[in-house]
């Protein structure tokens, strides 16, 4: 069987993807005929500039419909692909998240309609996307019905994907959302990037080529806001040395001396962390490599950590580190399940200051248990680090748009207990309007005082907060135009709550108003 | 007030140089430096932004008058008079040579070498020079003519700081998620928070009376 392993927009477009590269070192150690297709950046270098490629963002983020020029536009791109998915037989499809999914649908339909006895199989993250309370059908199923794709693959696809082209399709995960959890990850094959030309990316450094490693899956933390746990219900992760070995293969192959880690937290395991940095230490000093790596990383207890922790991160190339700080309350990180404070934010960036390391802090204001005096301590934040804004060891700051109920979250399961109600505002999902409730538009009776109005509120208060000490928010107007939207949201969700005027006529004088 | 650390080393040719530091065109430091040093100091810094009303890049007309200046150089090295060089060269090669050696400066904390770095070296003509000499080049950190390095900053420090080291300026067509000349760049944030805060006030002034039973319902 030959088979084209592709990726689809949206993603990244500074390094290449990681998901399919491993797909296509799985099918190649299979015995099987593979080759890969990045949709994603050549849709970018199609388009030409990253203005245009970035208006497609509403889009694929459902919040808004896409034009019949737009999909016109997609379709004539697909269709330069068609002789050359012609070739395969077996067409894998990459779907990352929901910002996938309207692509997929089109390059499916395309192949559907222009090309004959293709096998295709979706998997990734993507496939098993639901929305809250609506768990009848996930994007796999709603495309198998369609008659759009043959099989879906959900969770990790190592082992499965060995499976389905086995045809042994009666497997956890194979066109059903309940994969097992692979347990040993030292096992699994490298991703294989010899299959992209590592020229066409657009990395974050011109000439620097980066990419990115998987370290371990699922997260030591429970943070009530998230969906990690899902996916991976369990907390596994390689050993330090057995990622050590991986960078150092990459940059053997490809030269690449840059990484970005999709981990959840990179230094999940501090023991696997530190043997990593030990050995990549070691081989920076050995052969002179000016290895930099960074991803999610987690602020831990000071006595958590051995001496000269962060000495040795610095030594083995860390460089930035994207934090889930959240807020500035130490109650409501509490709350979140996050188990670490201020002072440890503090005793950290410390600590990342003297060693030259860089972080960015990852906020969510308006947490369901936010009272004022929680938004007071996120707004004391900002004068009181802002130190290592001017030092540098802080980059960036991102405040999100709000919180929002997930599926299969902590705290989806406290919405009854904390009282949680979605005013009826409608959604756009795939630019089909649906009847879900928006996940955004919450209040509850616990908090009462935290209605939408007051999180809108209080966003903007941060945010001008950060301004007034210039501290580096990152994507901030695009934020805020997502902010704006809801604002606009709910401010439609009363108006049609606003009783309608009705005609009166005074007997008295037969005058009509309006009441 | 701001706190000023300086750590520096010094060569010796004939005699120790002399460091001078002034702050806002006051000395502050004026003496011989022997080997190493270790200074910290209080500066009394010119009025704040808040105080004086003046918009955060200060790009406006009066920005000087509340802009601090930090100026650290070398005096007293001979080029000549009196038929005395504080440079001893043997076959062409220096053997010996007057200097100061900057290793680390900073304000609250914050390093400020790259910014006293930033700005050229500006020698001080000094007798014995040759009158073609240049009079200011990019440095490394060395004072190896009588001369200074200097910087401005402004209060709150920190902002200013932040400012001068990070903020660059603008390219829009680069990726969004890593769009890094965005970040100090507010105009755009700014309307945007003005577009919701009207939205806000609307509902304030239309909907406060739905809004509360929505909340209290």
């Amino acid at each position: 069987m030959k088979n084209l392993v592709i990726s689809v927009p949206r993603l990244e477009i500074h390094r290449p993807p990681i998901s399919t590269a491993i797909v296509c070192n799985v099918i190649k150690q299979a015995g099987q005929d593979v080759q890969a297709l990045d949709l994603n950046i050549n849709f970018l270098r199609w388009l030409g500039k990253h203005s245009e490629y970035y208006n497609f963002d509403q889009i694929w983020d459902g919040e808004r419909a896409i034009t019949d020029s737009e999909r016109e536009l997609c379709i004539k791109f697909i269709s330069q692909y068609k002789d050359k998915i012609d070739l395969y037989n077996v067409i894998w499809i990459s779907v990352f998240g929901g910002s996938c999914h309207l692509f997929t649908e089109l390059l499916c339909d395309f192949i559907r309609t222009h090309l004959k006895n293709k096998t295709i199989i979706l998997g990734g993250q993507g496939v098993v996307t639901y929305h809250v309370g609506k768990y009848a059908e996930n994007f796999g199923d709603i495309m198998k019905r369609k008659g759009l794709c043959d099989i879906y693959i959900s969770g990790e696809g190592e082992e499965t994907v060995v499976k389905v082209l086995n045809e042994d399709l009666n497997q956890p995960g194979v066109n059903n959302p309940k994969p097992l959890q692979l347990n040993e990850l030292d096992n699994l094959p490298f991703p294989d990037y010899g299959y992209y030309n590592l020229d066409d990316y657009d990395y974050l450094t011109p000439n620097e080529k980066e990419v990115f490693i998987v370290g371990s899956r699922g997260c030591v933390r429970h943070c009530t806001y998230c969906d990690v746990a899902r996916h991976w219900p369990k907390f596994r992760f390689r050993s330090g040395n057995n990622i050590a070995s991986e960078m150092i293969n990459h940059y053997e192959k490809h030269g690449v001396e840059r990484f970005y880690f999709t981990d959840s937290l990179i230094n999940g395991s501090i023991k696997a962390f530190h043997d990593m940095c030990t050995q990549l230490a070691k081989y920076r000093n050995d052969y002179k490599v000016d290895f930099r790596w960074g991803g999610q990383f987690i602020f831990r207890p000071k006595r958590q950590l051995p001496q000269g922790h962060y000495d040795m991160v610095a030594e083995a190339g860390g460089d930035t580190f994207y934090v889930g700080v959240e807020t500035g309350s130490d109650k409501v990180r509490w709350e979140m399940d996050k188990k670490f404070t201020n002072d440890d934010t503090e005793w950290q960036l410390e600590e990342f200051s003297r060693n030259k390391l860089h972080c960015f802090f990852l906020m969510l204001v308006g947490y369901i248990t936010e009272t004022k005096q929680d938004q007071q301590d996120t707004l004391d934040m900002f004068p009181r680090w802002k130190k290592y804004v001017a030092d540098g060891t802080i980059r960036g700051i991102d405040f999100g748009v709000s919180l929002k109920f997930m599926a299969h979250t902590p705290l989806e399961r406290m919405i009854d207990s904390s009282g949680v109600y979605f005013l009826d505002a409608g959604d756009i999902y795939n630019g089909e309007t649906t009847s879900n409730k928006d996940t955004n538009l919450w209040q509850c009776t616990t908090n009462p005082d935290l209605d939408v109005y007051e999180r809108l509120r209080r966003r903007v208060e941060v945010q001008k907060e950060a301004i007034k000490h210039n501290w580096p928010v990152w994507r901030g107007p695009t934020r805020l135009k997502a902010v704006k939207l809801l604002a606009m949201k709910y401010r439609d969700y009363l108006a049609d709550l606003q009783p309608e005027p009705k005609l009166y006529v005074e007997e008295s004088t037969g005058y009509n108003w309006f009441k | 007030m701001t706190q000023l650390h300086l750590e520096a080393h010094a060569d010796f040719c004939n005699k120790w140089p002399t460091l001078m530091i002034t702050h806002n065109g006051k000395i502050i430091h004026n003496d011989t430096l022997e080997d190493k040093i270790i200074l910290d100091y209080t500066l009394q810094d010119r009025q704040s932004w808040e105080q004086s009303d003046m918009l955060r890049d200060c790009d406006v007309a009066n920005a000087n008058e509340i802009r601090n200046n930090l100026l650290v150089g070398m005096k007293g090295k001979r080029f000549g008079a009196n038929n005395v060089w504080d440079t001893v060269m043997d076959g062409g090669k220096m053997v010996e040579d007057l200097e100061i050696h900057l290793d680390k400066v900073t304000l609250d904390d914050v390093d400020i070498l790259d910014l006293l770095l930033d700005d050229n070296y500006y020698v001080e003509f000094t007798e014995g020079m040759q009158d073609y000499h240049k009079t200011n080049f990019k440095g490394n950190g060395e004072l190896a003519f009588n001369g200074y390095y200097q910087m401005n900053y402004q209060i709150p420090l920190y902002e200013s700081l932040t400012n001068q080291k990070w903020k660059k300026p603008l390219e829009t067509d680069r990726g969004y998620f890593s769009n890094d000349t965005q970040v100090f760049h507010y105009d755009d944030e700014m309307q945007e928070i003005r577009e919701i805060e009207e939205i806000l006030k609307e509902i304030d002034e239309k909907f406060s009376d739905i809004r509360s039973k929505t909340r209290n319902t």
